[in-house]
């Protein structure tokens, strides 16, 4: 009696989450009628403010711990829930502004070089939970950021920015040197006033020294809890591995954190820029498969989805879907030092597969536009007006927005050329890419045949490669040992949308992080003068970015074949503070509105 | 003379006399009737046999049609594996000979259409709307799903029989080709490892003791190796390919060949005719070879058989896991790998692969366990 009760127990359980189920999945299809208006649509009824945005991850964070973050999603939660100096905001639609969140003001340049810098911390400044936040703060994250047991390896680094601050890095490293380097003389220092100055290798100005603050995750830690999280060997800490050993400070505060679940926050009263934020309640959930996730969007679950190729297909015209190009142009990264395949090492050669790119054709293959240029429209020249350098008089100058510097005959003629001064019969190439990703594997396979068939089968064999991400990153970085370990693969690099020379940064020949084994003094040169100009001259960094993006084309060290576009689906009750996407803002989420 | 066995009295036989016997068969009529055929041997009657299992017969029809259409199929169309349409991705099938039954009629379903857009005879050109369904209004734009004609609808004046991948290319070939190299892997690593697993079975089974205690536990220890991981470290070192693939299906695969020899040599070499040979001085390479190892040809071929559709199946799974073929090879598991990527917008794409690879699998299988019977002896004259 008792089984038969059980069974009939389960049955209805079971009936009942299948009933429910097939409720979630018939309003999956009748969301489609949805009242009229829309995030981006002209009806939309205007946001009353306050509410929760419901937002998705495919995979958990790694960590809250601001010397710790590694990917754009880890970098999304913090930023949302801790505090900087300077931050990237939303000013108008497409465009941004740097205001200073923590900081007083602008820094103060203290000697006439541009060497010593001054930043002084608002007087009122308050974690979430009321605590004061001092210049101290800052100082000390700054320390431990750069502690030589801790060896943190974050994900962007002022060093990227051109901030070289005096000892930072020789302190980091000083038991792998053998050295001994105090913190004493590392370039921070705790002064007066609720101020620290920084101390610099290398000259800046105030603009430079904003942005990079507000494009790594300079979020200040809060040291009793950073300390109180440290291991006994003190290389170690736990600061951020849970939502309760984090000090919020950002414009909401972490609430919650159940990993592989749901990421919660709310709005931070203490936060000093209150302005534009109506959010009361922001969720993170997560959840890795991608059916799923469309599923919780359509039944109104979720308030945005990214969708796949095959999802666009089916979504088709759906007036919910928010293109999004992304920062990066996906360009085949060839080797100029390869010694076992050295018609590499031709310039003509290279040119050649350049101008033999037929990328109008190659953009057919998935959600892509033609690029025959590295720097994207994604990146923004003048932060003020929202200007691309794309733009710019200088960017468009030498670009083919026609053809995207497809010609054939030059291309066979050069092919034709780089053989004969080589005293080669035939050329090959092996192109590696990353295993997982399809559209990478798409262009591949096209360039592929339509090189091949472009410069005969006889005469030039390509050949594909997929291989582990992680072992790409390796093959990469290994040619400093090679030369030889690799001949060319697939790359695409985000940096800093508001900063395009950012976007040339690793290819100068002081790069920390290359892929690519391009050394160029010209090139170099250039971009040195690009970044050491204020952003305010618009016009003169803009024609030093284009000399040297313009350089880098002539040499060919890469091949830009298309950028790529992200198709998003956000729910009509949510108005986005601006419809494109930015890398370090990603889609400035906390300064969304909902309709409730 | 008396005698007696256990106490009971016998008497003796008297000595047989020529008179005793008689021959009668010389004027009788045998009623024993004369053979009226020839002598079969064991392989004339297995396939004799296995003539009359119509499963395994039907089996042997689909391989060889399949095998057929792997070498000639290719040559079917004018376009080449690799060929690429770019403008004609994902095209859906259009059979001429189908069509009328609206079966493979190059129509497809797009889904989510503005209705304020269908009479843009740029987007969609004159004729190519089929049907319009599903009205409805989204965020206050009306919305539709279009049956269209879908080489209509792109301009397509090409004619894929299975319709076309994310490149345009045409799946029919890919089928076929991809076919070819799934049966190639397939069939050269089963000989190959028949070939290794014969030769290591009999040296075990043959000289026994020491040595095949040895044999076996290298067996053993090689067997534990996870295929995965052995297809994976194959691939780190000499890169994706067939080249891969076939070492990763040969690390292992001749273990199974090997014990089952071994098994027949240690039924075999203690028969009278192997001591026979053995006692007048026949050399060993001799005996194995010639003596022992014609009586496990039966179980051999059988298990050959059986192998090649695991290897095929192995060689999909390595490919749909993405440790497949250097692109743009195809096999029928990068085929599968690629179409279950689409398959809910796009389900032709694995159909056809899916259908040829459940072909192979199932008629190597029935003809596997056809030819077991077949040539079970015990089966023999059943």
């Amino acid at each position: 009696m008792k089984k038969r009760l059980l069974s009939l127990t389960l049955a209805t359980v079971m009936a009942v989450s299948l009933l429910a189920g097939c409720g979630g999945v018939g309003t999956a299809g009748g969301t489609t009628s949805q009242p009229s208006g829309g995030g981006q649509s002209s009806s939309h009824p205007a946001p009353s403010g306050g509410g929760e945005l419901r937002l998705v991850f495919s995979e958990d964070i790694d960590t809250l711990n601001p010397h710790m973050e590694r990917s754009s999603t880890d970098s999304e939660i913090i930023l949302s829930v801790g505090g900087v100096l300077y931050r990237i905001a939303p000013s108008t639609n497409s465009a941004y502004e740097i205001v200073p969140e923590y900081a007083e003001g602008a820094p103060e340049m203290v000697d006439q070089e541009g060497l010593v810098w001054r930043i002084k911390v608002r007087d009122d400044a308050k974690y979430a939970d009321g605590s004061p936040m001092t210049a101290g703060d800052f100082v000390y994250s700054l320390k431990m950021y750069y502690d030589p047991l801790l060896l943190n390896s974050p994900g962007t680094t002022l060093d990227e920015y051109g901030v070289y601050i005096t000892n930072a890095t020789p302190y980091m490293i000083q038991h792998a040197e053998g050295t001994e380097v105090a913190w004493e003389d590392v370039g921070v220092k705790l002064v007066d006033g609720n101020a620290f100055e920084l101390t610099l290798d290398k000259p800046v100005n105030a603009s430079q020294l904003e942005l990079a603050f507000a494009s790594c995750v300079m979020v200040p830690v809060r040291e009793e809890l950073y300390e109180a999280g440290m291991n006994s060997d003190r290389n170690e800490t736990n600061y951020g591995s849970s939502w309760d050993k984090f000090a919020s400070s950002g414009p909401f505060m972490v609430t919650g954190w159940t990993r592989d679940s749901e990421i919660s926050m709310e709005r931070n009263p203490n936060y000093p820029l209150q302005d534009g934020i109506t959010l009361d309640r922001i969720v993170y959930k997560i959840v890795p498969e991608s059916g799923t996730r469309l599923q919780l969007f359509e039944s109104g679950q979720l308030d945005t989805v990214s969708l796949s190729e095959a999802d666009l297909e089916r979504y088709g015209e759906d007036p919910r879907i928010l293109e999004v190009p992304s920062s990066a142009a996906t360009c085949i990264g060839l080797n100029p030092i390869n010694t076992k395949n050295p018609i590499l090492q031709n310039q003509k050669f290279r040119q050649a597969l350049f101008f033999g790119t037929n990328r109008k054709e190659a953009a057919k293959l998935g959600n892509s536009m033609p690029v025959d240029y590295y720097i994207t429209d994604n990146y923004i020249l003048d932060i003020n007006t929202g200007l691309a350098f794309r733009d710019s008089e200088e960017g468009k100058s030498y670009v083919d927005s026609d053809n995207y510097s497809y010609d054939p005959e030059k291309a066979k003629e050069l092919f034709r050329q780089a053989l004969e001064e080589t005293g080669a019969a035939s050329a090959s190439l092996e192109i590696l890419y990353q295993d997982s990703s399809e559209s990478r594997k798409k262009i591949c396979e096209y360039l592929q045949s339509s090189w091949q068939e472009l410069f005969g089968r006889d005469r030039l064999t390509v050949t594909l490669q997929a291989v582990p991400s992680q072992q790409l990153s390796e093959r990469y970085r290994s040619h400093k040992d090679d030369p030889s370990a690799f001949e060319s693969g697939v790359i695409a690099s985000t940096y800093n949308d508001l900063d395009p020379a950012s976007a040339l940064m690793e290819w100068n020949m002081n790069a920390t992080r290359k892929k690519i084994p391009y050394y160029d003094e010209e090139f170099t040169a250039l971009y040195d003068q690009a970044v050491a100009l204020p952003l305010e001259e618009v016009e003169a960094r803009a024609g030093l970015i284009a000399q040297a993006e313009a350089k880098m084309l002539a040499d060919a060290p890469f091949i830009p074949v298309t950028q790529s576009v992200s198709s998003v689906l956000i729910a009509d009750r949510v108005t986005m503070p601006f419809t494109t996407y930015n890398s370090v803002l990603r889609y400035a989420w906390p300064w969304a509105q909902v309709n409730q | 003379m008396t005698n007696s066995i256990n106490g009971i009295p016998y008497e003796s036989p008297r000595p047989a006399r020529e008179d005793d016997f008689e021959l009668l068969q010389l004027g009788a009529d045998l009623k024993d009737a004369k053979f009226e055929s020839p002598p079969i041997g064991f392989f004339k009657d297995a396939t004799l046999r296995l003539a009359k299992n119509k499963a395994a017969v039907a089996a042997l029809v689909i391989i060889l049609v399949v095998s057929a259409m792997a070498v000639f199929g290719p040559m079917m169309t004018a376009y080449a594996f690799d060929q690429q349409f770019v403008d004609y991705q994902n095209m859906p099938p259009r059979i001429p000979l189908l069509a009328p039954l609206g079966i493979a009629d190059g129509s497809r379903v797009l889904e989510n259409r503005r209705a304020d857009g269908l009479s843009d005879t740029e987007k969609y050109p004159e004729g190519c709307i089929l049907k319009v369904m599903n009205r409805r209004t989204v965020n206050g734009v009306e919305m539709v799903d279009v049956k269209v004609d879908y080489y209509r609808y792109s301009g397509c004046e090409e004619n894929f029989l299975l319709g076309s991948d994310y490149l345009g290319r045409d799946l029919w070939t890919r089928l076929w080709r991809g076919t070819r190299v799934s049966l190639f892997i397939a069939v050269f690593s089963v000989v190959t490892n028949v070939i290794i697993g014969v030769i290591y079975g009999s040296v075990a089974g043959y000289y026994g003791g020491k040595l095949d205690m040895v044999l076996m536990r290298v067996c053993e220890i090689i067997q534990s190796f996870p295929r995965v991981v052995v297809a994976t470290l194959f691939i780190m070192f000499f890169g994706t390919g067939i080249f891969s693939i076939i070492m990763s299906l040969l690390i292992s695969g001749w273990i199974q060949t090997a014990r089952l020899v071994r098994a027949q040599f240690y039924r075999f070499k203690g028969r009278e005719y192997v001591l026979a040979a053995r006692t007048m001085g026949v050399r060993d390479r001799a005996i194995i070879f010639r003596h022992i190892l014609p009586n496990s040809l039966g179980p051999i071929i059988t298990t050959m058989m059986i192998a090649v559709p695991q290897a095929i199946f192995t060689e999909s799974f390595l490919a749909y896991i993405g440790l497949g073929l250097k692109a743009p090879e195809p096999s029928i598991g990068v085929l599968l790998s690629e179409g279950q990527k689409v398959l809910l917008n796009f389900p032709y794409q694995s159909l056809f692969p899916g259908i040829v690879i459940s072909a192979l699998m199932i008629s190597f299988n029935l003809f596997g366990n056809g030819l077991r019977d077949a040539m079970d002896p015990t089966l023999r004259g059943t």
